[in-house]
């Protein structure tokens, strides 16, 4: 994947408490051309989100130890920072459409990574575009 | 009168007279009649009783009159007269037609039948009593075996109730509690039944199952039984699960007079349930949860790997890493694993048992997930020594040793590996796998510091992480710790 312009390269924060599949959907994430932020619970993930404005999509686990799961986590993003983009993925929670924040997506894990470097790349043409 | 209670099969003291021959058919009682007729009337022709002659006669009409009825009683009357007056013809020569005969006669017809009368009619009186007494007798022997029945069948009904170890209760048909047997009040912890003796049934039931009971009342009153589970409180405020059925209970005209409910506690078994259940779905959640890491380790593998060839071999030795070190999780049901436990099982492969690793430290036990990173970064560590480094030839050694000491008032690990023996090392490279299990991964799992380093005479790694102690023991070494890692539950294990 070819990035245009790094003033313009799309941002993720990848949240995820599982250290080995948080590096691969990190490696993933930046094979899609996205700048990586890192969190291993919606503590940090917060954290993160005040410090470093410029965080397009935000790609969280569901089930993580802390004072809120990823759902939350989600639904609290998109309440305190509307415009920022949402991939929700679980293992074993099937999340429907009712229970996601507006216009996030959810993923299963183990990840169908073909389908989620598409998302990812349509997410980011989505961003350089706007 | 006091009647026994067989008094119906046997009949009783004066009773027992036979006052049956009035049953015999006619011919008999008339010729009994006769008969007595004759014997007197041989008796008088021996005797020859002057001044009485007809005292042979008159004993028997008493016994005709009452035992053989009024006509056999009047025939023998007639007779007696008759048989009398030819006697006193033929032995003293005395007219049939003299005035004085004749009244003496028709003086004993009648007396004698007057006597026949009124002993036919004692007679009927006493058979009348005697039937009444009978019947009387029966009718209370069949009282008071019903009465028996009665009493028998409600101690039995009482057993049964106070046997049963469900919460029986008996409802009017406004549903309000009329009686709770034993066991259930036991079980609803009610010490005073009084104080719920009149309460409505339902009430008891809270929310949806205050709408199940509501429902199952209307049914059982319509006549018909149903069934429902719920949660409901007991007088002390413990909640218990049930399994209720409601029925209604039948009068003898077959209407519903009142409510029956049986509730069986089943609180055990939903917790068993939801035991299950949880079990269940932290199984599932562990399955997906190794997927989704065999996924990341198959692709940072590949990711990493120069050739497809390599990769495949890594891959599989890493697959074996990860199998071994869930085996020994499975031990502790996923909860925790003993650092000498740990290095022990993930050195097997590499020769832990070839004298060529020393290991040195208290016990300590690591998280699931702790174990299961350090498993594989110990895989990669002794991978690389049996590669490049100090298990490479048969001088090389690997010393391994932890100990806990204080930073700041908290209780931190230190764990080092260290390889001396082996041939002079070079870094290897900083993008595999093994660096980025051993450096980057073990960090985040265990939220401390790891550091490799590759000095001529052998690797050097240590890695430092907070731990959270159990005891407060610091100085005895032994103490169980958890190391770092959320979740992890604290595991009460005998230190030996």
């Amino acid at each position: 994947m070819t990035i245009p312009d790094a003033s313009i390269r799309p941002s993720i924060l990848v949240v995820e408490d599982e250290i080995l599949i948080r590096l691969e959907l990190v490696d993933l994430v930046e094979e899609a051309g996205f700048l990586v932020y890192e969190a291993g619970n919606a503590d940090e993930a917060l954290r993160q989100l005040r410090d470093h404005h410029d965080i397009h999509v935000l790609i969280t686990d569901i089930d993580m130890p802390g004072s809120m799961d990823g759902l939350t986590l989600s639904h609290h993003v998109r309440d305190c920072w509307p415009p920022v983009r949402i991939i929700v993925a679980s293992s074993h929670v099937k999340v429907t459409a009712r229970e996601l924040p507006d216009h996030g997506v959810f993923i299963d894990k183990p990840y169908d990574t073909p389908r989620v470097r598409s998302l990812l790349s349509q997410i980011a043409g989505e961003i350089q575009r706007a | 009168m006091t009647l026994q209670s067989d008094a119906g099969s046997r009949p009783l003291g004066v009773w027992s007279l036979k006052l049956d021959l009035l049953q015999s058919p006619a011919a008999v009682r008339y010729g009994l009649a006769f008969l007595y007729v004759c014997l007197a009337s041989w008796l008088r022709w021996i005797l020859v009783l002057d001044n009485a002659p007809f005292l042979l006669y008159m004993p028997g009409m008493f016994v005709i009159g009452f035992l053989l009825g009024q006509g056999p009683g009047f025939a023998a009357t007639l007779l007696s007269a008759i048989a009398s007056d030819y006697i006193a013809f033929e032995r003293k020569g005395l007219s049939f037609w003299a005035p004085s005969q004749i009244v003496t006669s028709i003086l004993f017809i009648l007396i004698c039948g007057g006597l026949v009368l009124v002993c036919d009619a004692l007679r009927t009186a006493l058979l009348a009593r005697r039937s009444d007494l009978l019947s009387m007798s029966t009718s209370n022997a069949s009282l008071m075996e019903s009465q028996a029945a009665l009493e028998e069948s409600e101690a039995f009904l009482r057993s049964t109730l106070e046997s049963s170890p469900d919460c029986i209760k008996v409802l009017d048909l406004d549903a309000k509690v009329m009686f709770m047997n034993g066991p259930g009040r036991k079980a609803m912890d009610v010490v005073d039944f009084g104080k719920i003796e009149g309460c409505p049934w339902p009430d008891f039931w809270h929310d949806e199952y205050n709408e199940a009971a509501g429902v199952a009342i209307s049914q059982a009153r319509a006549g018909i039984t149903s069934r429902f589970q719920g949660q409901c409180l007991t007088v002390a405020g413990v909640a218990k699960w049930w399994d209720v059925v409601v029925a209604p209970i039948r009068g003898s005209d077959g209407q519903t007079q009142k409510l029956l409910s049986i509730s069986r506690d089943i609180t055990e078994q939903k917790h068993a349930e939801a035991q299950q259940r949880l079990l269940n779905h932290e199984l599932a959640h562990r399955m997906k949860n190794t997927l989704a890491m065999v996924q990341a380790i198959a692709n940072q593998t590949l990711r990493r790997s120069g050739s497809i060839a390599e990769a495949r071999n890594a891959f599989e030795a890493r697959l074996i890493a990860l199998g071994k070190a869930q085996d020994l999780l499975i031990a502790t049901h996923w909860e925790s694993a003993e650092l000498h436990d740990i290095l022990r099982n993930a050195l097997a492969p590499h020769g832990i048992d070839t004298g060529r690793f020393s290991i040195e430290g208290p016990d300590i036990r690591l998280s699931s997930r702790c174990s299961l990173a350090l498993s594989l970064a110990l895989h990669e560590l002794a991978t690389n020594a049996a590669k490049y480094g100090a298990l490479s030839v048969q001088t090389g050694r690997v010393l391994m040793n932890w100990t806990l000491y204080d930073d700041a008032g908290l209780t931190r690990m230190r764990f080092e590996w260290k390889e001396h023996g082996g041939p002079a090392v070079q870094a290897p490279s900083s993008t595999g796998f093994g660096s980025v299990m051993i450096e980057r991964s073990l960090v985040g799992y265990f939220k401390g510091t790891a550091d490799i380093q590759y000095p001529p005479d052998g690797a050097r790694f240590v890695l430092t992480a907070p731990v959270t102690r159990s005891q407060t023991d610091f100085s005895s070494g032994e103490a169980e710790v958890l190391a770092a890692g959320e979740r992890v539950l604290p595991t009460k294990v005998d230190i030996a």
